[in-house]
């Protein structure tokens, strides 16, 4: 498996042509880039009801399989029904009030069979639309398989040739010559005009269980939840072995464009890890 | 592309907050999570709520019911028993009985000022009687109702600084250094008067053991 996923990177890597070339050692962006791409968290989001359930269950997070849910429609296709899934960047839809930020290194302790991919998987099965709707998608997805987490190398080639600055992937901005400005076509296959929040977010899946307490760099929590006394308790384990804690408030109405976790985890990443 | 919903064409079929199903319960305004009369897609934040429309951001999901299902199956979404008619100037929220309303916005604004001073005054006397746990979950009530409540942390801290809670004193000062600066906090905690309370409890109940060993040492004598 291993092998495939690797062919894979060193194929995409080699079709991630910049729009308008600059020589490498010409642009300082290049090491911005690709510092970027080594620092972004792996993030997991998971809505209030569950937080103390996490911790009930051994402070871990689990597959829906382990947790006794019917497994997603991508899990089944792809045959990987016990994978926890996180994107590179920013906790995000659907929404939530919890967000987990782990350090990159958490590669440490992952499976060999850790795959990544530089989309929403679930979202290319079921409803991004493409440039050619006759594609497979299943097989669209297995395509662009990589392994984790030499996959940063691919988003480093993407943050330096297809965004304008490392924040226009965490802000979902489409992508853009940042030599030039144009506004550019999808390199995996989605319509360029497909607005949805995941389409250019990595996500990486890692089979079995992930623990709280390995490599979680930072939680991102709303004020009324952590202000709870049984939620308290959890916090404070977590903060005693060195997770940043941060919180921030549910406006609970209008919003402007991302949800008030996702903006906090997007702050925290720029102001403190990515500066 | 921005998109505009008139309030009448929509009906809400849930939140996109799943509130803590155990008590206590914290009052909250939720995020409603609409439907479209018309063809039953679900229109999910982030969205501008005006008073009789709701505005689309760029990035607004309108998706299948079955991906809400989905959502309120992983408890990432709660669904409301039954569907609502989205209404003008009304907000969907959570009070501190645990139910679900929908009411006019300055109705929901009064409702959670009441509860957020009513369950601040329950704290204060939590307090006075040393009911420390007490104090703090009826501190996170008021907290909920009204988090821009500085009180209600204070009281939070003065209850866990008697409860020798020092990593948890140590989050409540992260949540109140949105309000008020680190200092000012911290000064408003150790002048509270209830520490005084308890520290003259505490020397009462010394001296009060010390006066029950002296009576009986002297009738051993």
């Amino acid at each position: 498996m291993r092998e495939r996923l690797i062919a894979n990177l060193n194929r995409l890597l080699e079709a991630l042509a910049p729009h308008c070339e600059v020589p490498e050692h010409e642009n300082p962006a290049a090491a911005q880039s690709a510092s970027a791409a080594s620092l972004l968290p792996l993030a997991h989001a998971i809505p209030k009801d569950k937080f103390t359930d996490v911790f009930r269950s051994g402070a871990v997070l689990k597959s829906r399989n382990a947790l006794g849910l019917e497994p997603k429609e991508v899990d089944q296709m792809l045959g990987r029904v016990d994978d926890v899934c996180f994107y590179i960047g920013s906790a995000i839809f659907p929404g939530g009030d919890v967000g987990l930020l782990f350090s990159p290194q958490i590669s440490e302790i992952c499976p060999a069979d850790t795959v990544a991919t530089p989309f929403d998987s679930g979202g290319c099965v079921r409803k991004y639309p493409l440039n050619s709707e006759s594609t497979d998608r299943i097989q669209m997805i297995r395509d662009h398989e990589m392994p984790y987490p030499e996959n940063r190398d691919y988003l480093s080639g993407l943050l330096l040739s297809y965004f304008t600055c490392p924040e226009d992937y965490l802000n979902n901005q489409p992508y853009t010559c940042p030599t030039c400005s144009h506004t550019l076509t999808d390199p995996h296959g989605f319509a360029t005009s497909c607005p949805d929040l995941f389409v250019r977010q990595h996500e990486v899946r890692i089979p079995g269980e992930v623990s709280l307490f390995s490599h979680l760099a930072a939680i991102i929590i709303e004020s009324t939840l952590a202000s709870r006394s049984d939620v308290k308790g959890h916090l404070e384990d977590l903060v005693s072995q060195g997770t940043a804690l941060r919180t921030f408030k549910n406006t609970g109405a209008a919003m402007d464009g991302f949800s008030p976790l996702h903006e906090r985890c997007r702050q925290y990443i720029v102001t403190e890890l990515l500066n | 592309m921005e998109h505009m919903y008139p309030i009448g064409d929509l009906t809400i079929i849930g939140a996109m907050e799943v509130p803590v199903s155990t008590p206590p319960y914290q009052p909250q305004v939720l995020t409603p999570v609409f439907q479209l009369k018309a063809t039953e897609e679900v229109l999910y934040p982030p969205y501008h709520l005006h008073d009789d429309c709701v505005v689309s951001a760029p990035t607004t999901r309108t998706l299948a019911q079955r991906d809400f299902a989905e959502l309120v199956e992983e408890n990432s979404a709660l669904a409301l028993p039954t569907p609502l008619p989205a209404q003008k100037s009304h907000l969907l929220w959570f009070d501190d009985k645990g139910q679900i309303n929908y009411e006019r916005r300055s109705t929901v604004q009064q409702r959670l000022a009441y509860l957020a001073r009513t369950h601040l005054l329950r704290a204060e006397e939590h307090l006075q009687t040393q009911q420390w746990h007490d104090a703090r979950d009826s501190a996170a009530t008021a907290y909920s109702a009204d988090p821009t409540k500085v009180d209600a942390l204070v009281i939070q801290a003065v209850a866990e600084k008697n409860l020798g809670l020092s990593g948890q004193m140590a989050i409540t000062t992260e949540l109140a250094i949105e309000l008020i600066s680190r200092d000012s906090f911290s000064q408003l905690v150790h002048t509270h008067p209830a520490n005084d309370a308890s520290h003259r409890c505490r020397v009462f109940r010394q001296s009060a053991t010390y006066r029950s060993m002296s009576i009986e040492v002297a009738a051993m004598i």
